[in-house]
C-alpha cells in the first residue's frame, strides 16, 4: 500500500475509534442526556470512558513505537519492548510497591506507578554504567535484558508467593495489564513525557533505518552506533516504562502492529513508525472497548484481550507468508 | 606534494583483556587509485587491520590518515564521506527493498529525514554501475541470493561517492560468475578514481586481480608490493606452511596454486 495511503487510513482510523468507542460501553449512553451535560450519562462519558478511551490510545501508540525502535536496534523483526527487560524491571518496582507499599499515593501519584517508574529507571541506569565498557554493543545490550528479564521474573514470582492472599491477588490483577480512567491532569503529563519520545523517535526515522542493517553497516554509514543505541534504548524505555507503569504490561501490542504495519505499508521507518503509532494507538483503544463490553458489567484484563487477538492472529501472519 | 589518499603510520591495536596485539607496526600508503588486497592465513590480523583503516576500532599506537588527516580528529561522518565500508556480513532481517538498500549510502552525505533528488540520482547511478536491474530494485533485499547480495552492498557503497571503498571477504560465498564481476566492478571503481582496499584470504584471486598486496602475518606487514613481488612460492610457503606454486603467462598475469 501506498505510505502516504496507509497513514492516512491510520490517523482516520485513530481518531473514529477514540471518538466513538466512548460512547460503547455495558451502561448504554443517552444522546440527550450528554446533548444537556446531565448526569449519570455526561459524567460517564467525560471522567470515565473518554480518559480511559486517551490512555489507551497514548498507552498503544507508546508501545508500538518502542516495539518498532527495538525491532531496529536488535535487528529483529519479532523483538518486542519487553526484550530488553524494561517491562519486567518495571512489573518487578510495581509489585514490589503492591507488596511492600506504604500508601496508595505519595504526591498525587500512586506508589505502584513511581515504584514501577524506579525499576525503569534501575535498568536505564545499568544500561547507562555498561555502555562506558568499549566493547558494549547491540548483542551485550540484548543479553543484559534477557538476564534481567529473568532475574525480575523470578523476583515477582517470590514477591508473589511471599505476599498475602488479598495481596497476591492484586499482584495478578496488575500482571494482567488493564487500562483504568485516569485523571486528565495525569493524562497530560503522561502526554508530555511520551510526546516529546514519539517526536524524536520519528525525526531519527532515517538512522532506524540504516541501523536495522547491524552495526558494522550503520558505523560504515556514518553513524555513531555507540551513541545512537545508547539513545534508542533510553528513549524506548521510558517510553515503555510510562506505559507500563500506568497501565501494566500489556503483551503483543509492540510486536504485532509494528510488524502488520511493515507488512501493509513497508519497512522504512519514515512510514512505519508514524502509522505504528496511531494504528497501535487505534488498536488498544479497540482492545480496552472489547475489554470493558465483552462480559459487561466484569471486565476482562486489557492484557488479556491484546494476547488473545495478537497471538492467533501474529501465527496467521506467520504462516500466512 | 598532495597526501597520500590512504596512510597508515605504525599502527598497533590491541584487543581489551588479550596480552598481545593483534596488529604491530604496520606501515602503508596508498598514493594513487589502485586495488589493494589485504591477504595473510586466517588470524594475521587483515580484518582488525581494515576495522582500523575504516575508523572503526581506534589504533592502540601509531594512526591511519584520509588525504593527511589523522582519523582521531575526524567525525564519524566526515570518516563516512571519505571512506566506504563493506562488512563481512550484513543481517537482513527486515525486509527492505534493493533500492532502500542503496539509498542507505546516502546517509552520511546528509541527516535530513528523507533523501533529495541528488541522493536518488546517485542511487540510480550506483545501481546501474552496479549492474541491478531494473526488475530487482524493488525487490527485498533479504529475498536475493549471495551473490546478488554483494552486488546491492556494494552499489550501496558506490552509492556513498567515497575516495576509499573497504571490503572484508567481498568474495566470499560467491560463485565464480559473480566472482568475475565482482572483481571487474572493482577495477571500473579504480579506473574512475576509486582505491579499492579489499580483504581476501584467496591468494589466488589477489595475484589475479589486485594491483598491490599487503601480506599479513602474525599481525606484521610481512610484505607490501605488486603480486609479483609479493606472492612468492618462498615467502607464502613460509606463511602458510604448505607449498605454492606459480605460474605467469605472457601478459605478467600471477597464477598460484597450493598444496603437496
Amino acid at each position: 500500500m501506498e505510505a502516504r495511503r496507509a497513514f492516512v487510513l491510520a490517523v482516520c482510523g485513530a481518531l473514529v475509534v477514540t471518538v466513538v468507542t466512548p460512547f460503547l460501553g455495558g451502561v448504554p449512553l443517552d444522546w440527550q442526556n450528554i446533548a444537556a451535560r446531565r448526569e449519570p450519562d455526561w459524567n460517564i462519558l467525560t471522567t470515565l470512558r473518554i480518559p480511559r478511551a486517551l490512555l489507551a490510545f497514548l498507552a498503544g501508540a507508546a508501545l508500538s513505537a518502542s516495539g518498532a525502535l527495538f525491532q531496529a536496534l536488535l535487528r529483529d523483526a519479532l523483538a518486542t519492548p519487553s526484550n530488553l527487560g524494561v517491562s519486567a524491571a518495571a512489573a518487578l518496582g510495581a509489585v514490589a510497591a503492591i507488596s511492600f507499599g506504604p500508601g496508595e499515593e505519595v504526591t498525587g501519584l500512586p506508589v505502584v506507578w513511581i515504584s514501577a517508574l524506579a525499576g525503569t529507571a534501575a535498568v536505564v541506569a545499568l544500561v547507562a554504567m555498561l555502555r562506558r565498557n568499549p566493547r558494549f554493543s547491540t548483542l551485550s545490550l540484548l543479553l543484559t535484558g534477557i538476564a534481567v528479564n529473568g532475574i525480575c521474573a523470578s523476583l515477582v514470582l517470590l514477591l508473589n508467593s511471599l505476599a498475602g492472599i488479598a495481596k497476591s491477588f492484586e499482584i495478578t490483577h496488575w500482571l494482567m495489564g488493564g487500562i483504568e480512567a485516569v485523571e486528565y491532569p495525569i493524562l497530560a503529563i503522561l502526554a508530555a513525557a511520551i510526546l516529546p519520545c514519539l517526536i524524536w523517535t520519528l525525526r531519527m526515522a532515517r538512522v532506524w533505518n540504516v541501523v536495522s542493517f547491524g552495526d558494522a553497516w550503520a558505523a560504515g554509514r556514518g553513524i555513531d552506533i555507540h551513541r545512537v543505541t545508547w539513545q534508542g534504548f533510553a528513549v524506548g524505555a521510558v517510553l515503555t516504562g510510562l506505559t507500563t507503569a500506568v497501565t501494566g504490561p500489556i503483551a503483543f501490542v509492540g510486536l504485532i502492529v509494528p510488524h502488520l504495519v511493515r507488512r501493509i505499508a513497508g519497512p522504512d521507518y519514515r512510514v512505519l513508525l508514524p502509522v505504528s503509532i496511531f494504528a497501535g494507538g487505534a488498536f488498544l483503544v479497540v482492545c480496552d472497548t472489547l475489554a470493558r463490553t465483552v462480559l459487561a458489567p466484569v471486565e476482562i484484563p486489557v492484557g488479556v484481550i491484546t494476547a488473545l487477538l495478537g497471538g492467533p492472529f501474529f501465527v496467521w501472519l506467520l504462516w500466512s507468508r | 606534494m598532495s597526501a597520500a589518499i590512504l596512510s597508515v603510520r605504525n599502527v598497533a591495536y590491541r584487543f581489551p583483556k588479550v596480552d598481545c596485539d593483534a596488529v604491530r607496526g604496520i606501515s602503508a600508503e596508498v598514493a594513487t587509485p589502485q586495488v589493494v588486497a589485504i591477504a595473510g592465513p586466517n588470524g594475521a590480523g587483515k580484518s582488525t587491520l581494515l576495522d582500523l583503516i575504516s575508523g572503526q576500532r581506534t589504533p592502540s599506537e601509531g594512526s591511519v590518515l584520509y588525504a593527511g588527516a589523522d582519523l582521531r580528529g575526524m567525525s564519524r561522518q566526515a570518516i563516512c564521506q571519505y571512506a566506504s565500508h563493506v562488512p563481512q556480513q550484513t543481517p537482513a532481517a527486515i525486509p527492505f527493498s534493493v533500492e532502500q538498500v542503496v539509498l542507505t549510502g546516502r546517509t552520511p552525505h546528509g541527516r535530513g529525514l528523507y533523501e533529495n533528488d541528488a541522493d536518488r540520482a546517485a542511487a540510480a547511478e550506483a545501481m546501474e554501475f552496479a549492474g541491478i536491474p531494473q526488475a530487482l530494485r524493488q525487490r527485498p533485499f533479504q529475498e536475493l541470493s549471495g551473490g546478488e547480495r554483494q552486488r546491492v552492498l556494494l552499489a550501496a557503497a558506490i552509492c556513498q561517492q567515497a575516495k576509499l571503498l573497504l571490503l572484508d571477504e567481498p568474495a566470499a560465498h560467491l560463485d565464480p560468475a559473480n566472482e568475475a564481476f565482482l572483481w571487474q566492478l572493482l577495477h571500473r571503481l579504480r579506473d574512475r578514481g576509486t582505491t579499492v582496499v579489499a580483504v581476501t584470504h584467496h591468494l589466488a584471486l589477489a595475484a589475479r586481480h589486485a594491483d598491490r598486496v599487503w601480506l599479513l602475518h602474525r599481525g606484521s606487514l610481512a610484505a607490501d608490493g605488486t603480486p609479483g613481488e609479493v606472492l612468492q612460492p618462498g615467502t607464502l610457503g613460509g606463511i602458510f606452511a604448505v607449498p605454492f606454486y606459480r605460474q605467469s603467462d605472457g601478459e605478467g598475469r600471477v597464477f598460484l596454486t597450493y598444496g603437496s
